[in-house]
């Protein structure tokens, strides 16, 4: 004859063990979505994969999931670069299969919300505006790895831009996201440097963003003669004159007060 | 003793054929289509009274004063089953030769979508005029695996959202996302309907989201360098497909745009600046580079 107490417990452990087995199959399910995601020869499962893993959720993510998507955006990343640099060796370049599945992949690590992604998002600068907002909501923590981008003299110039727009974020988000003054000085050389020597033009304008905003001394000298002197631009090796008269213009914009755009 | 039973025999058989009104009234036509007009599934049966009626004939009607033909009726009842067993709808309906009962099973639940894939059938049973039960029968209609996922907009968008549904598409529009008409001061809705290689053949049917619309405008208004030309706006999944798009492309929601300059030599260049016009909006979920698609076009999405 079982006591009642026997008989709640011969109740829980059937319940239990039901619960172990629905975990354990959760698991093997992100397992299972982590696999697809990693092999880049399926697109379609990879998008499918993608997915799933956007509706498990950055909160139920495991963490082989969250490695997976970390892993899938550097090598998305990475694909990218290597094909800027294919293009500036003059290589013919054949379509890629899924271009926009960096945007897609990098919409979900950043809901991850987690500082370990900071390397794979610096990896994805490049592609529009979503990845420097999510960077520079880091603030200094994300700081050396975008300055490393921003300082790399090969860096792909989409990227180094990105890196600017981002290290501008920083500064103007400081106020609630506060830098510490050496990264605020690293900001303010990597951004002198941006704004001498030869640059691409995107370079040039976004280094141009940056110093508007560090309210530098140094900066705003170099910025004044931008805007003063055609020649200083055709000496930063823009030289278009549309070009140079656009990027005067915008020179002027700035120290007259004009906030850069876009927005943080 | 033989002959006694032969007769027996020959009455009882033409009892059956001329007196017994027997079993003989049977369904002539079933039907279960989607009225996209109505928005409604209907079931239709049709049955055929077909046995010989004792009190038939030709009878004086003295407000025509001619002469008309007479029948007794038959009184049909018809009950339409939902796949689930559970009963859709039900009628009655009496008429001399052709008892005809159209069952309709009203506006499918959400989103247009029939949920429940089965059989319908309808379930019938017929009377005399007399009262007397004639015969019962079961007619399948047809079942609801085609209409599961029918359009249910009453037009050309309920295609188009099979489209979405066929292709795997991670997005599931409804009748009230699409628009026939709204360009903006600088897009055609030409233009942001299509405009690809193989054109929209749901035209004028479309998806443009506010964002994209604002975003190009914006663009536009940043680049300050003239019109852009917009190579592809919205697309549906096999108008995406039939151009090479990816298979999750943002063309078919209705956010992006490829775009290239009007009135400037297309270069590296001049790819950038209207690319950096895109950036500056602040607000763009996909904006690629030079280097990204063969055909070089700047693809941005909001």
């Amino acid at each position: 004859m079982k006591t009642p107490q026997q008989i709640v417990w011969l109740a829980l452990v059937p319940l239990a063990l039901a619960l172990t087995t629905a975990g354990a199959l959760a698991q093997v399910d992100q397992r299972t979505i982590a696999q697809q995601l990693l092999d880049q020869d399926n697109v379609a499962a990879r998008n499918k994969a993608l997915d799933m893993a956007q509706t498990v959720g950055a909160q139920n993510a495991s963490p082989e999931l969250r490695a997976a998507l970390m892993t899938t955006l550097a090598r998305e990343g990475q694909r990218h670069a290597e094909r800027y640099e294919a293009g500036r060796r003059g290589e013919e370049l054949e379509p890629m299969a899924d271009p926009e599945f960096i945007a897609r992949v990098s919409r979900v690590v950043i809901e991850l919300q987690d500082p370990q992604t900071i390397p794979a998002l610096t990896g994805a600068l490049a592609t529009g505006i979503q990845v420097p907002r999510a960077l520079a909501r880091f603030g200094e923590q994300a700081a050396p790895a975008v300055l490393r981008t921003v300082a790399d003299p090969d860096g792909w110039y989409d990227a180094v831009g990105g890196g600017l727009i981002t290290l501008r974020f920083m500064v103007e988000g400081a106020a609630t996201r506060p830098l510490s003054s050496g990264v605020r000085d690293q900001i303010r050389r990597v951004a002198k440097e941006r704004l001498t020597g030869k640059q691409h033009f995107t370079i040039l304008w976004r280094a141009i963003d940056l110093a508007s905003v560090l309210k530098d001394a140094e900066l705003t000298r170099i910025v004044e003669t931008i805007a003063s002197d055609a020649n200083e631009v055709a000496a930063r090796g823009v030289d278009d004159p549309e070009v140079v008269e656009l990027t005067q213009k915008r020179a002027a914009d700035l120290i007259a007060g004009k906030a850069p755009l876009p927005r943080p | 003793m033989k002959t006694r039973i032969v007769l027996i025999a020959a009455a009882c058989v033409w009892l059956s054929i001329v007196r017994a009104p027997d079993a003989s009234a049977y369904v002539v036509a079933n039907a279960l289509w989607y009225d996209t007009g109505a928005d409604t599934l209907h079931g239709v049966v049709y049955t055929q009274k077909d046995w010989w009626d004792p009190t038939s004939g030709w009878e004086f009607n003295p407000s025509c004063e001619c002469e008309y033909y007479y029948e007794s009726w038959v009184t049909t009842l018809a009950r339409l089953y939902h796949p689930s067993g559970s009963l859709q709808s039900q009628g009655l309906t009496s008429d001399p030769f052709v008892a005809g009962l159209e069952i309709h099973l009203g506006p499918p639940p959400a989103y247009g979508v029939w949920t429940q894939l089965g059989d319908h059938y309808a379930e019938t049973a017929w009377w005399d005029n007399w009262g007397m039960f004639l015969f019962q029968d079961t007619a399948y209609l047809a079942g609801t695996g085609q209409q599961a996922n029918a359009i249910k907009c009453g037009d050309e968008r309920g295609n188009i959202i099979e489209e979405y549904r066929a292709g795997q598409v991670n997005l599931n529009p409804t009748c009230s996302d699409f628009a026939s008409s709204g360009g903006t001061a600088h897009f055609t809705w030409s233009e942001l309907n299509g405009g690809f290689q193989d054109g929209n053949p749901h035209n004028p049917w479309g998806i443009v989201r506010q964002g994209l619309k604002d975003g190009l405008e914006a663009t536009r208004s940043n680049y300050n360098r003239g019109a852009i030309r917009l190579s592809s706006g919205y697309r549906c999944p096999h108008g995406n497909a039939n151009v090479g798009g990816v298979q999750q492309s943002y063309h078919m929601h209705g956010r992006a745009g490829d775009m290239y300059s009007w009135d400037h030599t297309w270069t590296e260049q001049e790819f950038n600046l209207l690319r950096q016009a895109a950036l500056n909006t602040g607000n763009t979920i996909e904006l690629f580079n030079w280097t990204t698609y063969t055909d070089r076009h700047l693809h941005a999405a909001w």
